[in-house]
């Protein structure tokens, strides 16, 4: 009786364990392991594979277990392709999230549509095209897109700097940079006409030193200075103009989540600036605080930039597929047009005219904070993206 | 604003020279094209990091982590190296080019890849008032530093035994060896020697630039183009070639924005074309 018991067991053990393994659901994440644009993709991919234990610890995903593959990408246009496709073909994951950098990330999207796969965006590529007139229908961006920041940036400075009156930028020499710069100029001229430009520079992405650019800028004794300079790059860049005065007489507005870097790789050694943040992570909900403690418990530091948004990528798909009550493509696809879902940001619409979600931006003074070792936002203002962002029937996307 | 910008270019210049002096030294006596020469920068830079987080210092750093870097490069000399001296040109490329993809993965294991800051050293953390103008302490100790670096180099080779030795060599390996010189005493030396050149690269650049893996490449090839300029294996060419690079960084970028990446290059191939041995190349040390 007893051996006929556990043969039962054991069988049964066999049969689920096989059904579970069998039918894992899979999820490719790439992101910038290497290179300077490392301090950013390390995190992310650190969150991603959070988000997947926390989502297996709850039972998965509609009860199967969710597995993740992480890889580099190296934030080569290149390489993601390279990666995803692989990730598609021979690992035949379910779903793409990540992918560092607009160009990167426009691959990845240029894939996920060739071969029908749901890829979420959510490592802070921002270009607009890839909601705008390069979308396709198995493209999502969950994080935001450069416009929904600029528009939010220009509507901060207007509004709170009434005293400015010259301005200059000092931005990466990309389209990001070059989209970036043009659109804050083109929102903050609609709201203040008599604001002069007095420069305008642009650095190689792949640039380490800074000073040679840094004097053009703090010569022309501009009110504000703007910078979408991100991750690394905006570390050493702030680090290398603080001795040239950069910091001393200008507003420096270090926008689209490069403030959330530099304030957690600088610690001490951090100085008076403003900026915008996708998220901040001392937000009061389950979801956050969830995070924020794992990911403290893990890293020693609270999640800066986008982090909290490779970790919402995953709860994304478990929400969209459960709502689907599927896996099929075309069913979370469904599920997420025009879908609204729990995030650690709180509730976020993702819109059905062009796949963007409406995430929130927050914009705040860096300052000394006495509870940790680091900076944070303070005085933040959250500017709800629905009023930065262009009508869903204007941004240029068809589906085909 | 002129005068600040040519300062720039004077501070990107003195470092150039710390990796591109090594390098023209190395080739002058071995005849070996240092690949792993920017290899040799970054872990300096990571020992400096090391090395002033876990003592405090500074100080400590930019004298250990250059040493540091030497027995390294010792190692690599005594080990590897110096069975290749005999072979064609490509196996010393080769193995040095491994050891360039090695030890960006040796830095990536123990370091990590997130980018390392290394804070500058109390006293020259501030600025100082040039023509009404703010400039950084540091970059001013960098600007100091090359010159004497440079003077100390023409001392050493020209007024010592060691360095009268060094040059003998580099002229004429067989004569030197015939006269009773221990020349693969002598390559070791210069080998290592360069790389604590490399290193002290490094160490002195780690404030001013994150340390960062992959952040060798970039840095030697600039350096390849200041040892072209003032001719291989000459210390005062690279002293100038390094001079012209910095500066035509600082005023191209100044001038024409948009294609300072190129112009070092570009300049290089207008010497070449002109001289090909380089502004000072004649061959020997």
């Amino acid at each position: 009786m007893k051996v006929k018991a556990f043969a039962c067991l054991a069988i049964l053990c066999w049969l689920c364990g096989q059904s579970y393994a069998a039918e894992s659901i899979k999820i490719g994440s790439m992101n910038a392991l290497t290179g300077p644009f490392g301090v950013l993709g390390v995190d992310q991919s650190k969150a991603a594979k959070l988000a997947v234990d926390h989502i297996n610890k709850d039972g998965g995903i509609l009860g199967r277990k969710v597995e993740i593959l992480i890889r580099d990408d190296e934030m080569s246009p290149s390489t993601a392709a390279r990666v995803a496709r692989k990730l598609v073909l021979e690992d035949k994951v379910n779903f793409l999230v990540g992918a560092n950098g607009s160009p990167a990330a426009m691959s990845v999207s240029e894939l996920a549509d060739r071969f029908k796969t749901i890829y979420i965006s959510s490592a802070g590529a921002q270009a607009e095209a890839m909601t705008g007139k390069n979308c396709n229908r198995y493209t999502f961006r969950l994080n935001h897109s450069g416009g929904q920041f600029y528009r939010a940036d220009a509507a901060y400075v207007a509004s709170n700097f009434p005293d400015i009156k010259t301005v200059a930028g000092i931005n990466p020499d990309y389209s990001y940079g070059h989209e970036m710069w043009e659109g804050f100029i083109n929102e903050l001229k609609k709201r203040r006409p008599d604001i002069k430009v007095v420069a305008d520079v642009f650095v190689p992405m792949t640039e380490k030193d800074y000073t040679n650019y840094v004097s053009s800028v703090v010569d022309k004794k501009p009110d504000l200075v703007y910078s979408v300079m991100w991750s690394g790059a905006g570390v050493a860049f702030v680090k290398q103009s603080k001795p040239y005065g950069m910091f001393d007489k200008a507003r420096f507005f270090l926008a689209a989540a490069a403030i959330g870097t530099a304030m957690n790789v600088m610690e001490k050694e951090m100085v008076r600036m403003w900026g915008s943040e996708p998220c901040i992570f001392e937000l009061d909900n389950p979801m956050n605080k969830r995070l924020v403690s794992d990911f403290m418990k893990e890293t020693g530091k609270p999640p800066h930039a986008f982090v909290t948004h490779a970790y919402a990528a995953p709860f994304l798909l478990k929400q969209a597929a459960e709502k689907a009550k599927s896996v099929d493509t075309d069913k979370v696809i469904a599920a997420l047009e025009g879908g609204t879902f729990e995030m650690p940001w709180g509730k976020t619409l993702v819109r059905k005219g062009d796949h963007q979600a409406m995430g929130k931006v927050f914009i705040g003074e860096a300052k000394a904070n006495p509870k940790y070792n680091f900076w944070t936002l303070s005085d933040v203002k959250v500017i709800a993206t629905e009023e930065v962002s262009p009508p869903e029937n204007q941004t240029g996307c068809v589906f085909k | 604003m002129i005068f600040i910008q040519f300062l720039n270019g004077l501070s990107t210049a003195m470092l150039l020279f710390l990796l591109a002096s090594g390098l023209t030294l190395i080739f002058g006596v071995l005849r070996v094209i240092n690949f792993a020469h920017g290899s040799l920068y970054m872990l300096g830079a990571y020992f400096t990091y090391s090395i002033a987080t876990l003592s405090g210092n500074y100080w400590l750093s930019l004298v250990v982590a250059p040493l540091c870097v030497a027995v390294a490069a010792a190692i690599i000399e005594l080990l590897f190296l110096r069975r290749l001296y005999a072979r064609e040109h490509e196996f010393q490329l080769l193995l040095l080019f491994g050891f360039v993809l090695v030890l960006d993965d040796v830095v990536k294991a123990c370091w990590g890849t997130a980018l390392k800051l290394v804070p500058k050293p109390a006293a020259l953390d501030g600025s100082v008032q040039i023509l009404g103008r703010t400039f950084p302490e540091y970059t001013v100790l960098i600007i100091v530093l090359g010159p004497l670096v440079a003077l100390g180099l023409w001392y050493a080779l020209a007024r010592t035994r060691i360095g009268k030795q060094i040059v003998a060599a580099s002229l004429d390996r067989d004569a030197a060896n015939a006269l009773g010189m221990n020349v693969p005493f002598l390559y070791t030396t210069v080998f290592v020697f360069g790389a604590w050149l490399g290193g002290l690269g490094g160490a002195v650049a780690a404030p001013l630039r994150a340390a960062s893996p992959g952040m060798g490449m970039e840095i030697v090839i600039m350096s390849f183009a200041v040892v072209i300029i003032g001719g291989l294996g000459s210390i005062w060419g690279a002293f100038l070639g390094s001079i012209l690079i910095g500066e035509v960084l600082a005023f191209g970028t100044l001038v024409v924005p948009k294609f300072v990446v190129v112009l070092p290059f570009a300049f290089m191939i207008l010497v070449f074309l002109w001289r090909p041995q380089g502004l000072f190349g004649k061959g020997g040390v």
